[in-house]
Order: structure tokens, then sequence, then C-alpha cells
């Protein structure tokens, strides 16, 4: 039986490095929800670059769509049923296209032959403010005429919020959406001790309130697929050790991924794949 | 959905789009119409389908604070979910909206106006508003035009005729800069009447319509200013009596706080307007008419 699931999200929301968590737990993790089956699928290259990266505490970025690659065999633990999971990795930057009136045939694809979606959401805010760049004090050109301030705007100018509304108002447009999976991603990075709900809604509750007057069945999980952020540039190389250390020893013990399903932490990033699918 | 009635249809055959004339020239800048802009006479319809829109008209010159108000307003929404008890739901016009926040932000950072022509094309923005968590959900249009469509409905009422947002608007709120006010008294009274004469002349004031002044950046102008209190009484009398309506109320408000003065200003904006006809007293608006005329046709 095939299965098929899309993950989506605007850039550096966190879609690869979840598919990356996804595939190194199901083979790894024997107490994880879904589990790799002994069939193997039969190419995994690009699965294996995800993971190789993920292990090597690498920030990954996808720069470009992977739609047909993208196979899981899995097994669900409670009750033995086999089956295929299809999940395409698109780039954040073909979402982002879309939002700028861009079309996508191979999403467009996509879009016709899945029911459910995992949203992966890392910016929620609604600025009050949007960054301004300095130079635009400057509001003359060489003929000393006006510049039209509107020619500075463009859809990366917008907030978190806006774009995954606008997200969210395309795909209700141009699919039948029966479950909603909202990830809120690099929960690590989170001081929350709410539920991911609660969380949700209390700090985007416009987005909230549009998505639970928009969806039938929608779910919320906090998810931390990386497990903690990586040590930035500057860090000294005893920093870096220690880090490194540590992320091993969370990794082999299934420590590393977690998400929170109410206000539990699980260390199973196999659950918002599951309520999806099932 | 051939069904439904948009607001193209349900205006009659002969009037093909609503225009928002001016006399300048309208430059639409194409690469800039996003997902989710702010929508104009050919695209309204998508919006409307066969419900009924309550619609407000922001009606006010060059840097008065319509684009501010609804910045705040929309900002508003989406950080607390509601005012009063209207609960925000969606809109199709989320870009519209953060691109009038990413021009105020520009006028804040650089305190002088830009030009906005790209705007005039997009000029209406969508909420729909629900009554409570559970209650009905209504459908609010706001026409944002520039100032300088406003300037150019002073001096031409051909112009004025052909808007017909403006002739099917359930509010007009009249924005009135306190501090340009203050600065040019008799200037923008003159102006403002003239508009509203140009409005009555074109039967605006002929419906049911509830007529709004909203005097912006109060925060500018010191409280203890009698002179201002006296002067600006003149200028709504002004308007009332160009109109030949009551002025519904009159706000003071600083757009770039949202106290409860602006509270009220959305709460009005947002609520649901029946208005009653005149003939039979069946509760309906403007559209809801047309749309009895047109069945009645059939």
């Amino acid at each position: 039986m095939k299965k098929k699931c899309l993950i989506v999200g605007i850039p550096e929301s966190g879609k690869s490095t979840y598919i990356a968590s996804l595939w190194y737990s199901v083979k790894t993790y024997a107490k994880c929800s879904l589990t790799a089956s002994d069939n193997m699928p039969d190419n995994t290259r690009y699965l294996d670059r995800l993971v190789e990266a993920w292990l090597s505490f690498e920030k990954l970025r996808t720069s470009d769509d992977i739609t047909d690659q993208i196979e899981f065999n899995l097994k669900d633990k409670e009750t033995g049923d086999e089956f295929t999971v299809m999940v395409p990795d698109f780039k954040g930057e073909t979402f982002l296209q879309i939002l700028k009136g861009a079309s996508n045939s191979e999403l467009q694809r996509w879009l016709g032959e899945v029911e459910s979606v995992i949203l992966m959401i890392k910016d929620l805010e609604f600025v009050k403010f949007n960054p301004i760049e300095e130079n635009q004090e400057s509001r003359t050109n060489s003929d000393g005429k006006k510049i039209d301030a509107i020619a500075g705007f463009s859809i990366d100018s917008m907030s978190g919020a806006s774009k995954n509304l606008l997200l969210l108002k395309y795909l209700k447009a141009n699919m039948d959406i029966k479950k909603l999976i909202i990830c809120v991603t690099a929960w690590d990075q989170i001081d929350n001790m709410s539920s991911s709900k609660d969380f949700f809604k209390r700090s985007s509750v416009g987005l909230y309130q549009f998505i639970m007057n928009n969806f039938e069945e929608v779910e919320f999980y906090g998810l931390s697929a990386q497990g903690v952020d990586y040590p930035s540039e500057e860090a000294n190389d005893e920093e870096k050790r220690i880090f490194k250390d540590n992320l091993i020893s969370d990794t082999s013990k299934c420590k590393r991924s977690y998400v929170i399903e109410g206000t539990k932490k699980i260390f199973d990033v196999t659950l918002p794949l599951k309520k999806a699918i099932l | 959905m051939e069904d439904n009635k948009g607001l193209n249809d349900i205006l009659g055959e002969n009037e093909q789009t609503l225009n928002t004339p001016t006399t300048k020239p309208i430059q639409a800048v194409e690469d800039l119409k996003f997902l989710g802009d702010a929508l104009n006479d050919k695209n309204i319809d998508d919006y409307i389908f066969d419900e009924i829109p309550v619609i407000n008209v922001l009606a006010g010159y060059v840097g008065n604070g319509k684009t501010t108000f609804v910045t705040t307003l929309i900002q508003e929404l989406m950080t607390t979910g509601c005012i009063g008890n209207s609960y925000f739901v969606d809109t199709d016009t989320m870009t519209g909206f953060e691109k009038r926040a990413y021009i105020r932000n520009v006028d804040l950072i650089t305190k002088n106006r830009s030009e906005r022509t790209s705007l005039l094309d997009n000029y209406l923005l969508t909420l729909d508003i629900r009554d409570g968590l559970e209650g009905y959900t209504r459908k609010i249009i706001i026409s944002d035009c520039s100032g300088e469509v406003y300037q150019n409905y002073q001096s031409d009422s051909e112009l004025v005729k052909k808007d017909l947002i403006l002739h099917h608007a359930s509010r007009i709120f009249f924005f009135i800069d306190a501090v340009e006010f203050y600065n040019n008294q008799l200037t923008l009274t003159n102006n403002y009447n003239q508009l509203t004469k140009r409005f009555k002349f074109a039967g605006i004031f002929d419906g049911n319509i509830d007529v709004y002044v909203i005097i912006t950046k109060i925060d500018q102008i010191s409280k203890e200013n009698e002179d201002f209190k006296k002067n600006i009484n003149s200028i709504t009398e002004s308007i009332q009596s160009a109109s030949g309506k009551n002025i519904d109320k009159t706000f003071y408000v600083n757009s770039l706080v949202c106290n409860d003065a602006l509270k009220e200003v959305y709460a009005k904006l947002l609520e649901s307007k029946i208005t009653s006809s005149s003939n039979n007293g069946e509760e309906l608006n403007w559209i809801a008419k047309i749309l009895n005329n047109e069945e009645d046709r059939t």
C-alpha cells in the first residue's frame, strides 16, 4: 500500500532536517511508532545524503526539488501493517515562488495526489515593524524624483505569520486537505512549558484562528529534528568538541530529536508522520 | 461556481468594471502583484461570490493616516485575534496589508511620505470576521485608495459618479490629519467641503450610509488647545452641512497606538451593517436589493 504526504514550509523552516531525522529514526530506533520494514526502498541515495549531513551536524539546505526519490518502507509498530510512504522534499524557495505568483507543475501534481500536509513553521511572528534597509533613507533618484516606496517591497519583507497564512490559503485552494499537521520547528530554542497548541495560539493568535476556522482536522506538534542549535563559527575547538560529544551521545541513545505532543516530550519524530498518514 | 454572483454581475451588465478613476496616470507594477495582494475592480468578484459584504470607504487626502490606520488594524487582529467581539478568521489580501505596513515603516523611518502610485490599482482589502468564536462570519471590505484619488474627485464630479464602490458603501470614514488641519485649516476645510459636495452631487449619501470623521495624529496636538477643538468642530460641521447627513461620530485617534479610542473605530468598522429598506421595512443592504431585482427579472 502506498501513502503520500506533503511536507511544506517556507525556506529554513526545517523540512529537510525533519526528513533526515525521520530516515535515521525509522532505521535505528526500535521504539519509534513507525519503523523501517526489512524491505528497503530501491534508491535511498538522497535520504542517505541527508542523514550523513545530519549525523555530521551540518545545516541542511535543499537546492533542488526532490520529488521522486524519497520513499520510506515502514511498519506500524502498533498494528504491524507495512506500507510505503512517499514524501517529496520541495525546497522552501519553491513555496516562496508560489507566493510570488509563480506556478510549479510538479507541486501542482503532488497537490492533486495527497490529502495530508505537514506544515513546518519556525517563524510565527506577525511583526509590527518590518525591517527596512537603512539605504532607503535616500528617497530620490538621480533626476531628483521621488522613488516609489512600494518598489522595495517583496514577499521576503513579509512576516512569517503572513507567509504561512498565504501558503495555507494556496494549499487550501489547490487541494483537498483532510489532515493538517502543524510542526513548530526548532522547539529546542523555545522556552515554553505549555502545550505546542497553546504556544502556537499565544505566539500567533491570528494565524491560529485562521487555521482553526479553515481546516477540519488539525494537530499541533513541537518539533526539534536537529536536537540542538549547532555551535557558531566563533566557538573554540574545545566548545565544539564538547558539543559534538554530547550530540553523539544523545543521537546514540535516541535522545536527540523529539516532538512535543500536548505537553509531553517524546523522542519519536515519526509521530507527526503517523498522524498524517494513518 | 457559475451560480455565484460577483460584484460586477450584481452591478449590472452595462457596467463592465468598477473604476477608481483618476486624472493622473495609474501605473501598475506587474511584477509586484503577489498572491494575496489587495484586490481591485477586476478581481473583487473572486472574493464576494453571493455573500453580502460590508463596505467601508476610507476617504482622505495624501498623508492623512489611512495607511497607518489599516496597518495597525491588521496588526491588532493578527496579534490579539479580535477587536471587541469581532474575531479575525481570514483575509484574501494579507499581502495588501503587508505592503501597507511596509510603506508605513518606510515613512516612519524617513519621516517623509513616499510615492505610492503602484498601490492605486489594488485598493480593496478584505477581512472575514466572526462574531465571537462560534458566531456568524461576515465579509468586510475596506476601500483604501490613495489620497491622490480624492484630490482628483474634489475637482471632478464625473470621476465620483463612476466609483461604484463608493456609491455602495455602508460607511464612509473621512480622515483628517490634526497637524495638517492645525497648519492649514482654511485649505483643508475648503477641500473637504468641496469633496463632500461632489459626493453629495453624485448621490453618494442618498442610500443608508453612515458617515464618520476620524481626526488622526491627535497626540501631536495639545489637549488644552481650545482653538483647535473649536476649529475641528467647524470642519465636521462643514462636512455635515455639505453632505446633508448627520455625522454619526467624530473619533480622535493616534493610529500608531492601538488604544481604546482606536479600538472603538475599528469595532465600528468591523460591525455588521443591516440596513432597512425605505419602503417595506425589509432588512437588506444594497447588494441584497440588487440580487432581488435580478431574481425578479428572471
